[in-house]
């Protein structure tokens, strides 16, 4: 690992100016920042400590909450408004990592952790235009049972590995960021760039800007949410793909659905033109399975992730008959 | 700048680049707590920090400043003699080569409390309610993070249930 | 693969070889069966291995490390008792018998099935008037293994689930049946066989080594990328054993290492099938090789 200078930050406005002052990194839990610095992946000057910033879910005015970006993963996962208002945050967060990593990792950091692809973490021996950009894409032709069908590029097919993000995806969350230049909010949806020609320019953050937290709307439909994973190992590993969807039903119509998908491209993926079909029908299996195939058919796949289009395809249904009370 | 550990403080080390596992191993020679792969994908490295279960592999030692430190060098029972979990590990047989125990303990003290808090676990039917009972799917779902290659997991899930079977202290 | 066997002025038996343990349980065996065979409580024997200056010994491996280490320590307990015997000369209860007439009993030597000749180790050593005695022993490829096909034997049941949802496939019940001869401590061998099992768990299911013939990388080469079982992967499993002595071999043991690990990708794969009626040959038995029609 290069050296570095190590600031512990108390409040936001400290990070910033600390942060303004050298090109430093924030620093969360550490768990991806500090791997990724320990195989000369990434090697900032220096690190400003924000785990140690006000770490505090509030209630808004709305009826929603505001969860800090310094607050702990399992915080956040058994935290009983989100437990019960939530559900599919709390369990996306519950599917992720371990609960040694859970204790460790922030929200803040979860949402900006960056791809698992193994060509990603080789820095010894292979192409990445993530980790350097124009030397090309060895997941390309190579092993990509992990990686995107959808929003790939030719430079770049690399996932997200958040669970995290998928559930807040499916949430309509919006992030709040400060930064030099003030502060702003970032809907989730829009936080993360598709890979185009420039795959190491992950997020439409810039240099210096914090997050400083998320906030979620009350809905019927988060309320009555669920997050499927599917995986190569029953637990400790990424997705293959995963499901957060959040359904309210009224008068035997679908009133507001929410559909997202994780482990199939650089950012949770929403399942727009699928909610588009589905909303005002009635619930059934059929009916999902169709919207899903629309939706489905702009997936782009490669010869080791094809089996995610029918994969997806099952699980969101049957997540969806779960949250409808409809044959499976 | 200082850190306990075990109940004796010790300073931070100047480097920000030594991990709170280098610094236990390398530097204080309590060399209990293991390394395994040095990116958090095997759990072998876990203490406790202000009560909660976390990598020391992936912790920056002064990130831990100010705060209490569990290692396996300080798991013992009230007389001075072993934990009652290490002693429920050796009637269990649960280790064969022993490099995962430290891990292992450590991270199963920590699961105990949560437990006993109604943490959930993804396992968990009902997240509102929380974990009914103890039930081995739920041990194994919030073991996960230990990884054993010698195979000692049936052992360990015993030892675990009788922890959790016992009175809380 | 050699052993040394000293016994020191307060009939303390040391017993030394430059083999290993990764946690099978050797220490704790070869304690057992040289207390056994020397005729001495537990506390009065001590084992060490693990330290390239003592007497050679032979890599782990093969399942064969138990085996060979406890012929030799037969071998070097058959030169000990006649070196004793020389030694205890002729004011003995021993006195006019033959090594082969003496067995190991109460912590020194008798003649066979006869308590009233008996002489401690302690004693025999005190009127030699001798700190300690030193035998070293030696076992090769034994006679039989060269004449006989010795193997061990295993038959594994398995019990699971596949989603037809996702293909997952979960694990409830692993049942593994051994005849691997004599079991010298049913603790250590239940664990070996329940950790082979394990592996095999791991072979079915998840480990792969992923080679990019590109580039010649492993893309699997982190434990975060190459998935062993965790806990949740693992279910309850039962092991039982013949415990029939094998009579070619010492001890009656055969190995017991890797005979765990044989069966259970098979057993997995075949009730997979049954589940299914898909047939999948190619390990790991990944999801996607259970998306079901
Ligand atoms: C073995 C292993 C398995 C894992 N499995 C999963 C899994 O199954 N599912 C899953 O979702 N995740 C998984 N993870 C990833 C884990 O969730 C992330 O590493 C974690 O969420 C990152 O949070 P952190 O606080 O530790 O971030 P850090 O490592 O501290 O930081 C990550 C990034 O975020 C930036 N950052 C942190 N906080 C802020 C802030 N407030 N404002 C601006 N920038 C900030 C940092 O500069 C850095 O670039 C796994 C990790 C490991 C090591
Ligand atoms: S050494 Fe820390 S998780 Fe493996
Ligand atoms: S006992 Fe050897 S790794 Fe767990």
């Amino acid at each position: 690992m290069r050296s570095f200078d190590y600031h512990c930050a108390t409040n936001p406005a400290e990070a910033l100016s600390i942060a303004g002052a050298a090109p430093a990194r924030y620093l969360g839990g550490g768990t991806n920042l500090v791997d990724l610095m320990r195989q000369n992946i990434e090697a900032p000057a220096a690190l400003v400590d924000v785990s140690r910033l006000p770490a505090v879910i509030e209630e808004t005015p709305n009826g929603g909450l505001l969860i800090g970006a310094a607050v702990r993963n399992n915080v956040v996962a058994a935290h009983p408004s989100v437990r019960t208002r939530y559900p599919v945050l709390s369990r996306a967060l519950l599917a992720g990592a371990s609960a040694q990593i859970r204790n460790m990792a922030t929200v803040g950091g979860n949402i900006l952790q960056r791809t698992r692809c193994a060509y990603f973490y080789d820095a010894a021996g292979s192409h990445c235009n993530k980790r350097e950009p124009g030397s090309g894409c060895d997941a390309i032709g190579g092993f990509n049972r992990y990686h995107a069908i959808f929003g790939a590029s030719e430079h770049c097919i690399a996932t997200h590995p958040s669970d995290m993000c998928v559930a807040l995806a499916a949430l309509d969350a919006v992030v709040h960021v400060k930064g030099p230049g003030g502060e702003r909010d970032v809907p989730l949806l829009d936080l993360h760039r598709l890979p185009g020609d420039r795959p190491d320019i992950e997020t439409v953050l810039q240099p210096g800007e914090l997050i400083t937290g998320v906030a979620l709307s009350p809905s019927a439909a988060a309320a009555h949410s669920a997050y499927r994973k599917v995986r190569d190992r029953s637990s400790y590993a990424f997705a293959l793909i995963s499901v957060a969807a959040g359904l309210e039903v009224v008068d035997g119509r679908i009133a507001d659905i929410r559909i997202a998908l994780g482990g199939v491209a650089a950012k949770p993926w929403r399942a727009l033109r699928a909610e588009e079909m589905l909303l005002g029908t009635d619930p059934a299996k059929e009916r999902f399975l169709a919207a899903l195939d629309a939706e489905l058919a702009a997936a782009k796949t490669f010869d080791g992730n094809a089996f995610k289009v029918e994969l997806a395809k099952r699980t969101v249904a049957a997540v969806l008959c779960e949250l409808a009370g409809v044959n499976p | 700048m200082a850190i306990v550990i075990n109940g004796t403080e010790y300073p931070l080390p100047d480097d920000p680049r030594v991990s709170l596992l280098d610094l236990l191993r390398e530097q204080l020679q309590l060399t209990g707590t293991k390394l395994g792969c040095n990116q958090g994908g095997c759990g072998a490295c876990t203490v406790i920090v202000d009560g909660a279960r976390v990598l020391s592999c992936l912790t920056l030692a002064v990130q831990a400043d100010g705060r209490e430190v569990r290692t396996i060098e300080g798991m013992v029972a009230a007389d001075g003699g072993l934990h009652p979990l290490q002693q429920a590990f050796i009637e269990h047989d649960g280790f064969q080569c022993g490099y995962c125990t430290p891990g292992q303990i450590c991270s199963a003290i920590a699961m105990v409390a949560e437990y006993r808090r109604g943490d959930p676990s993804y396992v968990t039917a009902d997240l509102a309610e929380g974990p009914k009972g103890t039930t081995r799917q739920e041990i194994r779902e919030r073991m996960s993070g230990n990884l054993c290659r010698c195979g000692a997991h049936n052992g360990i899930v015993d030892a675990i249930e009788e922890l959790l079977a016992g009175e809380a202290p | 693969m050699s052993v040394r066997i000293t016994i020191d002025g307060e009939g303390h038996a040391t017993v030394a070889s430059a083999a290993h343990e990764m946690g099978m349980g050797t220490t704790t065996v070869q304690r057992q069966h040289s207390a056994d065979r020397l005729g001495l409580p537990l506390e009065s024997v001590t084992v060490k291995i693990g330290d390239t200056s003592l007497p050679f010994g032979s890599f782990a491996g093969g399942s064969s490390q138990t085996a060979s280490l406890g012929a030799a320590i037969n071998a070097a307990s058959v030169k000990l008792a006649g070196e004793l015997l020389r030694m205890a000369g002729n004011d003995t209860p021993l006195a006019g018998l033959r090594a082969n007439e003496l067995e190991f009993a109460d912590a020194g030597l008798r003649k066979i099935g006869d308590a009233s000749r008996h002489e401690s180790f302690k004693s025999i050593l005190k009127r030699a008037a001798r700190n300690e005695i030193s035998v070293t022993g030696e076992s090769g490829t034994p006679l039989e293994m060269l004449k006989f096909s010795i193997h061990s034997r295993s038959a594994i049941f398995c019990e699971l689930r596949v989603s037809d949802v996702t293909g997952e496939i979960r694990i409830d019940r692993l049942v593994g049946s051994f005849d691997c001869g004599r079991i010298l401590n049913p603790k250590t061998a239940a664990s070996q066989f329940r950790g082979g099992m394990i592996m095999g768990l791991g072979m079915a299911l998840t480990e792969e080594t992923l080679l990019d013939e590109r580039s010649g990388r492993i893309m699997s080469a982190s434990i975060t990328d190459y998935h062993v079982p965790v806990h949740l992967d693992v279910p309850d499993i039962d092991v039982l054993w013949t415990d029939i002595p094998d009579p070619r071999t010492p001890m009656g043991a055969r190995g017991i290492g890797e005979i765990g690990v044989t069966g259970v990708a098979a057993a997995v794969a075949n009730a997979a099938f049954n589940a299914t009626g898909r047939r999948v040959r190619e390990l790991p038995l990944t999801p996607d090789k259970f998306l079901l029609d």
